[in-house]
């Protein structure tokens, strides 16, 4: 008796320590098996927090008109609530990594293989709220990708925190516009097959006498009020400055 | 006297999420002009430059109006800005994209300020001389915003003199 009882006694609160155990790690599956749940909680508690902020007074006016900010330690810790609410958005909307090789393989075939793609999130596409985009940055620059056909919609060099450096070109004078326009067709030939440039209308920007843009229109088509295009940019150096093509959205 | 404010499509389609068991929710997507009623520009109006055919609506493609993009001279200090509003957009979630205009925007580092929360701030710059009548998303790498507020682009990037290029900005969930 004495010693079914003891053993009674070591077995049940290990039973009941599993049951719990189990309970917590169901719940934590269940949590983020489910993103939208995720999604919503994180949600309330930056509302809430919010809230208890400017009720409490930690914020300061700004230099602009109407600028108001988060002070301290407060301001930090929404900012870091943000990030994750903004994660939590993004598993509503991602695909399994599984999935993305293909979009990998593109995003290196435009670079060169310069730089190593890290995936970084999923989002709508800035050109049409209608179709899913997973975002990669390759270095200094991003690129956004459409999920359905894993072609590459923007390349470009990422919007930076205020203070840090931006992306240094080469701007010495190797190419001729001309030569340029020859890269730019050459450069959407191999990474926008589809693109039929001959029935494109077809324009020439320049910036700072360093930076030519190459853009094929297609008049008959509109993007969200848009008129779909081709377009890519290179310095006068040769150096890849930005690429879009919204022609397949 | 303001000329038409933004545009609004009040877009657009049910979208299905698939990962929470098909529920249907709304998008909306609203694209705010650089001379509308949810536009304010600070500073001395000399230093103010407008460009008609230039901009989103004006060379980028956009069927809408005005038809025109603003620019101001980069400094060190602080004078001209302009302020968009959020004012029929998106209240939740939502990602935020600057139009960078093929013409008058060439600055390297054009300083930013993005509100969202009540008084969260995110501060940036952006390239525009790496763009063309393009959009840019803020932020790539955790690019959603919850209840965003006000825009600012302000003039003092303090890296040397060159031209900041002012247009549209979108707001969509």
């Amino acid at each position: 008796m004495t010693i079914i009882t003891k053993a009674k006694a070591t077995i049940l609160p290990a039973l009941v320590g599993v049951a719990v155990l189990a309970g917590l790690v169901t719940a934590v599956s269940a949590q983020s098996a489910n993103p939208q749940e995720t999604l919503d909680a994180l949600t309330e508690q930056l509302r809430t927090k919010a809230e208890q902020a400017v009720n409490a007074g930690q914020t300061t006016d700004g230099t602009h008109e109407g600028e108001k900010a988060f002070t301290g330690e407060t301001a930090k810790q929404l900012e870091e609530l943000r990030r994750q609410g903004s994660n939590a958005k993004e598993a509503t909307l991602a695909r399994p990594a599984s999935e993305r090789g293909a979009a990998v393989a593109n995003i290196r075939a435009l670079t060169g293989n310069q730089g190593n793609p890290e995936y970084v999130s999923t989002a709508k596409s800035s050109y049409s709220n209608s179709v899913i985009a997973e975002y990669y940055m390759v270095g200094q620059d991003y690129v956004e990708v459409d999920t359905k056909t894993n072609k590459i919609v923007q390349f470009g060099p990422a919007p930076v925190a205020k203070g840090q450096p931006a992306k240094e070109y080469n701007t010495e004078a190797r190419f001729s516009p001309e030569q340029l326009e020859a890269k730019a067709r050459e450069f959407i030939a191999k990474n926008a097959p589809d693109a039929n440039l001959g029935s494109l209308k077809e324009s020439t920007g320049e910036k700072g006498g360093t930076n030519f843009f190459f853009r094929f229109t297609d008049e008959s088509k509109e993007v969200e009020g848009v008129k779909a295009f081709v377009q890519v940019g290179f310095t006068v150096g040769g150096d890849l400055l930005s690429y879009t093509n919204t022609l397949g959205l | 006297m303001k000329k038409l404010s933004r545009m609004f499509f009040g877009l657009l389609m049910a979208l299905v999420v698939f990962s929470t068991g098909a529920q249907a929710a709304h998008a909306a997507v609203s694209i705010y002009s650089n001379n509308g009623s949810y536009y304010t520009a600070y500073g001395p109006g000399q230093y103010w430059y407008n460009v008609d055919n230039e901009g989103y609506c004006g060379n980028g493609g956009g069927s809408c109006s005005p038809n025109n993009m603003k620019y101001t001279w980069s400094g060190c200090s602080l004078s001209n800005y302009a302020k968009w509003v959020n004012g029929a957009g998106p209240s939740g979630w939502a990602t935020h994209d600057t139009y960078i205009p093929g013409t008058n925007a060439i600055n390297s580092a054009a300083p930013y300020l993005l509100s969202y929360n009540s008084a969260s701030q995110f501060h940036f710059t952006i390239n525009q001389n790496s763009y063309y009548d393009t959009f840019v998303r803020t932020d790539p790498s955790d690019p959603w915003w919850y209840n965003i507020g006000n825009i600012w682009l302000d003039d003092n990037p303090c890296n040397g003199t060159s031209k900041i290029g002012f247009d549209e900005m979108k707001v969509a969930d």
